[in-house]
Parts: C-alpha cells; sequence; structure tokens
C-alpha cells in the first residue's frame, strides 16, 4: 500500500492502458472504502465491446445527472465507423459541458474525492473526469455574526463555488482574478485567491501564496486555521487578516485592492490587509444615511474605549484616586459598597468571570437555551450576587456596560482581543491605579502603532501609510458621504487610485 | 542617506518636536524662567530656539545627514568617541527626566516603592524606543492629539483664571539677568538636537522641511509660553520658581464648571505624563540608534535599547531626589551639555567642509593634470 504514495501523500501510480491495472490500483488504493462507488461495464453490445469503469463517490455526486447524461447516452453507443473511443466519448457521447482528460492518476484520485466521476476507458491510459458534484451544503441564509439594518442578506456558506459565485455575481470583471489551489496534504482543502488584477499591489497575491506554500500540515477545517498559519505576529492578539460572512463586503474590499481568500467548507473569508479602522466598519455604513453612519462610527470607537478601559478605570478610580470624585458620587459609591467584603478588583473579576462564562455557556446551548441563559444570568445571578452582597450595582453597570460595548464592534475576532486586554488593564490598574492605567493604554498604543499588515501600517489614516503619504480619513471616524470618496484607499496599486468621476 | 522605506514625512517631524520638547520643557519653564523677568525670558528663549533648531536642521540636512557627515570626516575611532558622548549624554537627560517623571507620579498618581515606580516606566519607554525612526514617528503621530488638545484646552480655560498683571515684569530690567535666563531655558530646547539625527530621513523638498521644522519649533515655545502664563498667572511667580511642580499645582487650581469629576489635574497629569514618556522614550530610540552604529549588533535593537535603558537607570541612582537631580542637571546643562550641543554638530560641519573642499580641490588638480598629460602625449 505504502509504494502507491510518496512522501507528500501523493499517489504515484502510472495511469495503464490496461483497464484491468488500472482497477487493481482503484481498488487497492479505496480498500474498506464503502462509500466509492466503482462499477465496471461493457459497451457497444453489438459491435467490439468498450469496457469501462466508472468511479465516484456516494454522496458527493449527482446520481441522477450521471444516469441521464453520462450512463444512458453512453449504453446506447453506437458508433457508425471506427474512431478513437475516447474523444468520442469526450466529444460527443456524454452529454455534459463540463468534461476534462486527465493523465494523472493522483490528479484522478483528487477529482474522485472531490464529487467528480472517473470514467476508465480499456485502452487508454487517461480518464474522463465529469464534473458531477452534488456536495450537500447549507443554503445560503442570512448571516448570525454580521446582521444589518439595510442591505442585502446573503452570506457565505461552506461551498467554495457557492462563494465564488456570490462574489462574481457583485464583479461582473473579467479582471476579477480567481486562482484556486489546494491546502493540506491529507485534506486537500479547495482554497481560491481572489483579487482585481488591476488594483491589488504588486507582490501581494505572491507574498500570500508563498506563506502558505511556506507549510505542509495533514489539513485545515476553517479559513481561521489558514489565518494562523499567516499570521506574521503570533503574540498579538490583534489581528492583522479580517474574516467577514458577508458577500457585499467582500466585493469592496477586492475593488479596492485587497486580497480575499475563500476556503471550501468554511463560510468565513479572510481579507488582507486590514488595519484598524477596517475592524470598525460594518457593511450597512455604507447603505445609510452619512449622517447616521458617522454616528455609528463614532459610537463604535467610543464603545472600544469603553470595552477595553472601563474596568480599569473604575478600579484605578476607586482603589486610588476617590479624591476625583465627586461627593455625592463618591457617597453612592460608599453606600453601593457598604456591604460588600471583596475589594473592588475581586468584584470586577468575578463579575467579569460570570459574564464570560454565560457568553461560552450561551454559544453551546441551543438556540431557546441560549437566549434563556442569558436572561437567567443577566437578570437572576447578577442580582443574586448583589443582594448576597458578593459585588455592588455600580460594579455590576460598569461589566455590563463594557460588555455591551464590545458588542458593537462589527467583527468578532477584533472584538475578542478588547475582551483579552481588558483583564490585562483590570490587573495593571489593581496594582498601579491610573498610573498602572494609562501605562497600560500606552503600550497598546505603542504595539499597534508598530504593527503592519502585509506592508499597509495598522493604524492607517491615522499615522502616515509610509513616505511622506498620508490617507484620506474620509471613510475614518467620519463617514463622509459616498460621492465624496473618489479616491480608493491605501490598499490599492499606486496610480490606480481614482474610483469614481462626476460626469 | 537613509533608505527610503525610512523616510518620515514633515508633519511626524513637526509633531516629534512639539512632543519632545513641549512635554517636559513646560514642566520646567516657571522654574527655570527666573522670579522677575519671566515672561521676557521666555519669549527670548523662543527666539533662541529657533535660531537654535535651525542651526541644526541646516547640519542635519547637509549631504546625507549628520551621521554620514561624521563619519565620512572623521577616523573610525573619532567618530564612535563622538557617538559615545551623544549616548552619555543623552542617558544623563534621561534620568534627569525619569528622576522628575517618578517625582511627579509618586506626588499625584501613585505614592509606592520607588522601583515600582520606575521599572514598568523604563519598560514602556524601552519597548517604545526599540523601532525604526519611522515606527517611532507613527506611535509620536498616534498620540500627538491625544496629549496636545486636553493640555491645551485646560491651559486656555486656566487663561480666565489667570492674573495676567501678576506676569510682566515688576522690576527694571536687567539684561545680564535676562540673557542668563534666557540661556537656562535653552535647556528646555535641546530635544531639538534630534533634528541632526532626523533631517536626512525627511520626506520632502528643502522649502517644505524648513518652513514645518521651524513652525514646529514655534509652536512647542509657544506651548512653553501659554503654561508661563497661566501657572504664574495662577501661582505667582515666587511659587512658580520655586516649586518643582509649579505647573502641576497650578493645574489642581484649574476647574471646569458643571460638575464631573472633582479633580481635573489628575487627568491632565496623566497626558503629561505621556508625553514625558514621550521624551524619554525619544532619548532612548536616539541612544539605541547611536549604540548600533558604534557596534554594530546584526540588527538587534532590543539589545541595544536594553543597553540604553540600563545606563539610564544606573545615572538615575547617582542622586537620590529629583530636586538634587534638577539642581545639577541644569548647572551641567549651562555649562556643558548646551555648549556641547552646538558646538559638536557645527566643529564636525565645519571639518566635514573643509575636508570635502580639499577633495574637491584634489580632484580638481587630478583632472587638470591628466588634461595635461593629455595635452603633451597630443
Amino acid at each position: 500500500m505504502e509504494q502507491l504514495y510518496n512522501s507528500k501523500n501523493e499517489v504515484t501510480a502510472d495511469l495503464s492502458s490496461q483497464l484491468e491495472d488500472n482497477i487493481a490500483v482503484v481498488e487497492q488504493l479505496f480498500q474498506n472504502c464503502d462509500d466509492i462507488v466503482k462499477k465496471q461495464f461493457s459497451l457497444n453490445r453489438t459491435g467490439e465491446p468498450v469496457s469501462v469503469y466508472m468511479v465516484y463517490v456516494d454522496g458527493l455526486t449527482d446520481n441522477t445527472m450521471l444516469q441521464e447524461h453520462v450512463i444512458s447516452p453512453l449504453q446506447r453507443f453506437r458508433p457508425e465507423e471506427q474512431g478513437d473511443i475516447f474523444q468520442m466519448f469526450f466529444h460527443s457521447e456524454i452529454d455534459m459541458a463540463d468534461l476534462k482528460e486527465e493523465t494523472s492518476f493522483n490528479n484522478v484520485i483528487n477529482s474522485i474525492l472531490k464529487g467528480d466521476t472517473a470514467l476508465f476507458i480499456e485502452g487508454y491510459a487517461k480518464v474522463i473526469i465529469i464534473s458531477s458534484k452534488k456536495l450537500p451544503v447549507r443554503s445560503i441564509q442570512e448571516s448570525d455574526t454580521e446582521a444589518v439594518m439595510r442591505g442585502p442578506r446573503d452570506s457565505f456558506n461552506e461551498s467554495l463555488r457557492t462563494c465564488t459565485a456570490l462574489i462574481r455575481r457583485r464583479i461582473k470583471d473579467p479582471k476579477c482574478k480567481v486562482v484556486q489551489d489546494k491546502f493540506g496534504d491529507r485534506s486537500r482543502t479547495d482554497y481560491a485567491l481572489i483579487y482585481m488584477e488591476d488594483l491589488v499591489p504588486d507582490g501581494l497575491v505572491d507574498q500570500v501564496k508563498d506563506q502558505l506554500a511556506a507549510y505542509e500540515t495533514d489539513a485545515i477545517y476553517d479559513s481561521g486555521m489558514m489565518e494562523h498559519f499567516m499570521n506574521q505576529k503570533w503574540y498579538s492578539p490583534f489581528p492583522i487578516i479580517q474574516s467577514t460572512e458577508r458577500p457585499d463586503k467582500t466585493a469592496s474590499s477586492i475593488l479596492e485592492g485587497r486580497v480575499a481568500i475563500v476556503v471550501d467548507n468554511s463560510p468565513e473569508v479572510l481579507l488582507l490587509p486590514a488595519t484598524f479602522n477596517t475592524f470598525f466598519q460594518a457593511s450597512d455604513d455604507y447603505y445609510t444615511q452619512w449622517s447616521v453612519a458617522t454616528f455609528a462610527r463614532i459610537l463604535r470607537y467610543i464603545a472600544s474605549i469603553l470595552a477595553i478601559g472601563l474596568p480599569g478605570f473604575y478600579i484605578a478610580i476607586t482603589s486610588f484616586h476617590l479624591e476625583m470624585l465627586p461627593t455625592e458620587m463618591l457617597l453612592a459609591i460608599a453606600q453601593a459598597r457598604s456591604n460588600i467584603t471583596f475589594p473592588v478588583v475581586i468584584e470586577v473579576l468575578l463579575m467579569e468571570l460570570e459574564f464570560e462564562l454565560l457568553r461560552e455557556a450561551g454559544i453551546r446551548l441551543p438556540g431557546p437555551m441560549g437566549n434563556t441563559i442569558g436572561i437567567v444570568g443577566g437578570l437572576i445571578v447578577g442580582q443574586a450576587a448583589v443582594e448576597a452582597g458578593l459585588v455592588s450595582t455600580i460594579v455590576v453597570i460598569v461589566v455590563a456596560l463594557a460588555a455591551l460595548a464590545s458588542f458593537t464592534i462589527p467583527n468578532e475576532s477584533f472584538a475578542s482581543a478588547y475582551r483579552l486586554l481588558k483583564f490585562f488593564l483590570i490587573i495593571v490598574s489593581a496594582i498601579w491605579g491610573l498610573y498602572g492605567f494609562i501605562l497600560g493604554m500606552l503600550l497598546l498604543a505603542i504595539h499597534l502603532s508598530g504593527m503592519t499588515s502585509y506592508g499597509v501600517p495598522y493604524m492607517v489614516p491615522a499615522v502616515s501609510t509610509g513616505n511622506g503619504y498620508y490617507e484620506s480619513k474620509k471613510d475614518f471616524i467620519l463617514r463622509l458621504p459616498i460621492y465624496l470618496m473618489k479616491r480608493r484607499p491605501v490598499f490599492t496599486k499606486e496610480g490606480n487610485r481614482i474610483r469614481m468621476r462626476h460626469r | 542617506m537613509e533608505d527610503a522605506q525610512y523616510r518620515i514625512s514633515p508633519r511626524q517631524l513637526q509633531r516629534m518636536i512639539i512632543l519632545e520638547t513641549g512635554s517636559i520643557g513646560c514642566l520646567f519653564v516657571t522654574a527655570w524662567s527666573g522670579v522677575n523677568n519671566g515672561i521676557l525670558t521666555v519669549m527670548l528663549s523662543i527666539i533662541g530656539s529657533l535660531i537654535y533648531g535651525g542651526i541644526l536642521m541646516g547640519i542635519g540636512r547637509t549631504d546625507g545627514g549628520f551621521f554620514a557627515i561624521t563619519e565620512h570626516s572623521l577616523h573610525g575611532f573619532l567618530w564612535r568617541l563622538v557617538w559615545i558622548i551623544y549616548v552619555v549624554r543623552f542617558a544623563i537627560r534621561g534620568a534627569w527626566i525619569l528622576s522628575y517623571l517618578e517625582l511627579l507620579i509618586r506626588e499625584t498618581l501613585f505614592d509606592g516603592p520607588r522601583l515600582m515606580i520606575i521599572i514598568p516606566l523604563l519598560v514602556i519607554c524601552a519597548y517604545a524606543g526599540m523601532r525604526t525612526l519611522v515606527g517611532r514617528a507613527r506611535f509620536v503621530e498616534l498620540l500627538f492629539w491625544w496629549v496636545v488638545i486636553p493640555l491645551i484646552l485646560l491651559f486656555l480655560i486656566g487663561l480666565w483664571k489667570a492674573d495676567l498683571q501678576s506676569i510682566l515684569p515688576q522690576q527694571e530690567i536687567n539684561i545680564k539677568e535676562l540673557l542668563m535666563g534666557d540661556y537656562c531655558l535653552m535647556a528646555l530646547f535641546l530635544p531639538l538636537e534630534f533634528l541632526l539625527f532626523r533631517m536626512s530621513a525627511l520626506e520632502g523638498g528643502d522649502r517644505k522641511v524648513w518652513s514645518i521644522g521651524m513652525r514646529g519649533i514655534l509652536l512647542s515655545g509657544l506651548w512653553l509660553l501659554l503654561v508661563y502664563v497661566v501657572t504664574i498667572g495662577i501661582i505667582g511667580s515666587g511659587w512658580g520658581h520655586e516649586s518643582l511642580l509649579g505647573v502641576t499645582d497650578a493645574m489642581e487650581l484649574i476647574s471646569i464648571r458643571g460638575g464631573g469629576l472633582e479633580r481635573i489635574d489628575i487627568l491632565m497629569i496623566l497626558f503629561w505624563l505621556v508625553g514625558g514618556i514621550i521624551t524619554l522614550s525619544a532619548y532612548l530610540f536616539q541612544g539605541q540608534q547611536l549604540l548600533n552604529r558604534i557596534v554594530p549588533y546584526s540588527g538587534s535593537i532590543s539589545v541595544s535599547a536594553g543597553i540604553m535603558t540600563l545606563l539610564i537607570l544606573i545615572l538615575y541612582f547617582c542622586f537620590s531626589n529629583a530636586g538634587q537631580w534638577s539642581e545639577w542637571y541644569l548647572q551641567y546643562a549651562c555649562v556643558i551639555d548646551l555648549p556641547l550641543s552646538l558646538g559638536l554638530p557645527i566643529l564636525i560641519w565645519c571639518i566635514y567642509q573643509l575636508r570635502s573642499r580639499n577633495e574637491r580641490r584634489h580632484r580638481l588638480e587630478r583632472a587638470g593634470e591628466a588634461q595635461m598629460k593629455g595635452v603633451k602625449e597630443f
């Protein structure tokens, strides 16, 4: 068995013109694979019989289509003159448009495992690959994680082809390239790099390809795993690659010169490069009034500061700098904390822990129960904790506000960074008060200002893109009217920045 | 010349000038400006800083930059010695700033053990110093408005509370005292020395670079003036001159109507602390760059930054408190640091010009001889 494979898990056997040899190899490869259908039959009974051997995966192929457009026409095969049987099958007998001629056994096996049908013909050391995929896949649904008030509601699913079709539907330009390859020696997961040939910066696509080619692994099951192979700074909690389930967001990113990576079996598409600002952009920012969108954007930026800093700031003020508070507030806090035995930092950590547990439990539990947990946790457990004297009401408000604020960030993986860093700020604030708080924030600022995503500074447009160039701020904290955004952003190749003209 | 990918914009330079000069300078302006002629001293020092900065910008912009002209005109040992002098001077300034920040933090934010205050501060500054010039420029650019807006706003609000009469000179103007005070205040503009090392990395034409650079120096000077006016106007020149924390004391007395926080000054001190860290990390950054030139560590910025941090820490312990440090530093700055900051670059520039002229003359002579030889042969 081992001699059939090389070190890269590729089939090394060669196709033979003797059908029996090919059958022997297939039987050996697919030994103990009861979902593989292997059928040998003879055609052209009145004339010289032609032996053929058909192989496909049950469950991945469209059996009805095979019967109607392949098997039935072949069974009616009665050639009127002598000729190349293979070419007759390929060009006229098989009633399908998507046919391929294959001479590599490895590629034949890969095609079978992807859902295609392989047709071996006696006397030919080549195989006809018939596209007969009918993969079990979820229908196109609305996105759960990126819901919008206004705008298209379709989202990606686990089928690579459906995803690329949703993008093609929005970009009907032949310069939109879809370059496919495989990742994973055993899973052979298909992925596609999608980009605009004239807009993508020079070298970016090659850089991505090189990054992906640098690793050999058994399998990947989601685009998130692929992201890990591409992440250059593993120690940073901030992602440099954006992920989305929305085709409209993907299409607009591609038209800005970014590269989209669609991975089979994953509904999340990767977009790169990504900057700090891109994670605050939601799709419906561009479908609603500019003033409403601007308000939402400002709210998100404020919320991001609250999400990361509010608990730590509260601890710093109440533990070290009570003199900053007005007298009335001081008395209110003192009253609220009069029965509490724990220090402020323990209160906050307890509530944060409770909230994180609720969040994780809510994800794992099925639909109706997940909603119930939110109500149970929020109202009952929180209230019970206050009445038991474990935490004060003010801490509940602070933690809840920080949690709500983190949900306003459109991108979940980016918001997760805030969840983690919040604890860091809580700790340093508990130790050093406001001094620790500001040092923690400064550390983040230093880290963020030094980050780049595929050559683009992470904090653009707040900082220079390099060599003295400054990105326009028309789509930053303020989202100005669309007709003012005449230039593509910094991701686009130099010289192709103009995207809009007034006639 | 810096590699093209390490070029910074004039705007970034301007912001670095303002923050690195103004952040710490503002905190000392009342203490060092003299009791009687303070406002005139500050105004004169602004003029002085423009001249000082202009000279440094001119030298820094010469043929490839200060690094290039120094290493070209001096022997290997000599230019390394020059960089060592700069490293030590920057480390001394860093230690002085560290001592002051420690005092500021202890008095207003966190009264804890000395090491518990300075170690995290140094770690952050070291991390900020472990960058390329472009990375540093982005960092300062990002934080610029966060530091400047709250502080400028606070002091503009404080203008309403300030007694502007007390700012005017009360006695006859003594020219000698005025000039001495001006000279002392020039020590606050010593961070402009970084211009020597940054001018060659600037993107843009000479005219734009000059105008933005001078504007940055002027704006940092005006910031000092604003802080001086408001501080002295609120607490008086006696208190302002005697107290090392005069500016922060004045901030405590500025309140914003409408409630909110009882003490806004603590928040303002946080922003000022950010400015101080930017200045301290600037010395760390520049020292790290120079150390890498003295002994290249194959690109290991973190090792050089670590050495510079250690140097600052060791020097910091030379004096037991910020008061002693400030007293000593003012004398050192006036007698040694300021003269060196201008004298050394001018000397190197002169040597470079002489050598260049000689080289040009030799080239012309050789070209002439070659021509004569050619004519004779013909």
